[in-house]
């Protein structure tokens, strides 16, 4: 059965994002929350002097968090990743995010030739004034993506124009990297799951944009202070061996994502 | 706080360029406003006078440019409206419409204005009264003054008329008010500028919701840009009764530029030139 409906493809082509409401129930929003809080408290109990950074980024891929190690393969996510970039999609990235304060209008992609979305699942209910995902929709297409890194969005001059995406625990924003975005008014405490899928490169251009990825992937995780490795021995050892998950690791290794001593 | 240099910045440029429209916080005072709404109620009383009682109407519309509207026709040459759009299409470009509108409906769905998309024209609106999302508020899609966007949303069916469905919200379970937009907020002496091919739409309006256009054209330049000006011409008569349009768009005491104005004279050698004043005053829909 397909997770989104055609008018969701549409839309999502569309305007570069969808909100899908109530994915999760009560009772797996509980289990996150508590792998997410006791992941926190480790990497914090590990930090000189407790320091709390502005930007806590920890991968959920190792075997202390169970649940959301496996949510890149839940079908909920993967298959809609799929129905969105085609069925070869790659999960690259599943990590927990504790931000504090605003993050200014951005886009994810880094390459023009290297086609991404991302699924952001927020633990508290956000409006517009407290930290909501802000978009605009329809900026990831041309000319129009282009346009906007031509306008300074920090100047007090102006004021950017957008779409609040407020959102309940349980509901998950996806959106393509081309998509720009911010978020503003954040608490000192604002908690996000994410899971990061690349299209399988298809022509030399995106090829290259996927090699150029992993040095730009390399610099963000470095930047974001980023605790630990991004893939877990645990999950590349793959108990399961599930064929999706294996598919993703070979490709990972092949473009370098995965380095060999990780492996 | 009024603006004391009514330029806009080239980053208000930029925005206006990107994102298909541009918003312009208090613009006007609220003792401006009072005057405008003032001269509103006088008005709306004399047209709903001159209009049949039987008429069943969403709208009512009636021009600026008249004696009657003494202040409001005042903004027309007021460098706060006219200096941002020289700035944008052109110090040639020519003021052609403008009117004060009367809404009834509860909902605008999502449109366009023009179907001619050789040659630019910008809206300026003002409403009257606050408006909220709930409650009236212009609605835009950004950057869909362009393609692929702008198709793409013609393709969604976006733009039924009312009380018809559109297959993409029949198929989804949305409405128009689901569509992700900017939602434009605004107090009375906030003006909003748009390219007339921006999507827009507005939901919760209600009884005399009350707003103030001022549509500029670019000079045409182009055979194509000429050909899209006698489309309108050719239009303009369909549009004036389409909209139920009171009065004269053209009133013959603004066609006669008493003080003299230099920039309201071109405006009305251009007006005539390309045939606006005997399209929309008299319904000819052939240039000259």
């Amino acid at each position: 059965m397909s997770m989104l409906t055609e008018q969701q493809i549409t839309f999502f082509n569309t305007f570069g994002f969808i909100i899908l409401r109530k994915v999760f129930s009560d009772e797996e929003l509980a289990i996150m929350d508590d792998e997410f809080e006791t992941s926190l408290k480790t990497i914090q109990g590990e930090r000189p002097d407790n320091e709390v950074p502005k930007h806590f980024n920890w991968s959920n891929l190792g075997p202390e968090t169970p649940f959301l190690s496996l949510l890149p393969e839940d079908p909920r996510i993967c298959e809609t990743a799929e129905q969105l970039f085609g069925e070869h999609v790659i999960a690259v990235s599943s990590n927990s995010n504790r931000r504090v304060g605003n993050t200014h209008w951005h886009t994810d992609q880094s390459h023009p030739h290297s086609y991404g979305l991302k699924f952001a699942a927020y633990l508290q209910p956000l409006n517009s004034d407290n930290g909501a995902f802000r978009v605009i929709p329809g900026s990831h297409k041309q000319p129009f993506n282009d346009k906007l890194k031509h306008i300074e969005m920090h100047s007090s001059e102006i004021t950017v124009p957008y779409y609040s995406c407020d959102s309940a625990p349980g509901d998950i924003v996806i959106f393509n990297f081309a998509t720009w975005h911010s978020s503003f008014g954040g608490s000192t405490n604002r908690r996000m799951c994410t899971i990061d899928f690349y299209k399988n490169p298809e022509t030399p251009e995106e090829v290259e944009g996927t090699y150029d990825q992993v040095i730009v992937d390399e610099k963000v995780y470095a930047k974001l202070r980023a605790y630990g490795s991004g893939f877990h021995p645990h999950w590349l050892a793959n108990p399961q061996n599930s064929p999706r998950r294996q598919r993703w690791i070979d490709w990972l290794r092949k473009y370098g994502f995965v380095k060999s001593e990780e492996a | 706080m009024i603006q004391d240099n009514y330029r806009i910045s080239d980053q208000e440029i930029a925005l206006y360029k990107s994102f298909g429209f541009l918003v312009r916080r208090n613009v006007f005072t609220p003792e401006e406003m009072a005057k405008v709404n003032e001269e509103f109620d006088h008005r709306r009383a004399s047209v709903v006078a001159e209009i049949d009682p039987e008429e069943e109407r969403i709208f009512t519309q009636w021009p600026t440019r008249n004696p009657e509207t003494p202040f409001t026709a005042s903004l027309l040459e007021d460098p706060r409206i006219y200096v941002p759009m020289e700035q944008l299409l052109g110090e040639d470009s020519v003021l052609f419409q403008s009117n004060c509108n009367s809404y009834s409906w509860d909902v605008q769905n999502w449109h366009y204005d023009v179907g001619v998309t050789e040659i630019e024209m910008i809206k300026n609106v003002m409403y009257l009264q606050p408006t909220t999302a709930n409650n009236g508020a212009l609605r835009f899609i950004p950057g869909s003054n362009r393609n692929p966007l702008r198709d793409e949303l013609t393709n969604m069916q976006l733009a039924k008329p009312r009380d018809e469905i559109g297959v993409f919200y029949e198929a989804s379970g949305l409405s128009g008010e689901d569509i992700p937009c900017f939602i434009f907020e605004s107090q009375p002496g906030d003006v909003v500028a748009w390219n007339e091919l921006t999507w827009h739409a507005a939901f919760g309006g209600y009884k005399d919701r009350r707003s103030c256009t001022f549509n500029f054209i670019q000079h045409p330049k182009t055979s194509k840009q000429r050909a899209g000006v006698q489309d309108m011409v050719a239009g303009a008569a369909h549009s004036v009764k389409a909209q139920g349009t009171v009065g004269l768009q053209y009133h013959p005491t603004w066609l006669e530029n008493p003080n003299n104005n230099s920039r309201r004279a071109r405006w009305i050698k251009n007006l005539d030139e390309w045939g606006f004043i005997d399209a929309y005053n008299y319904g000819k829909t052939e240039t000259k």
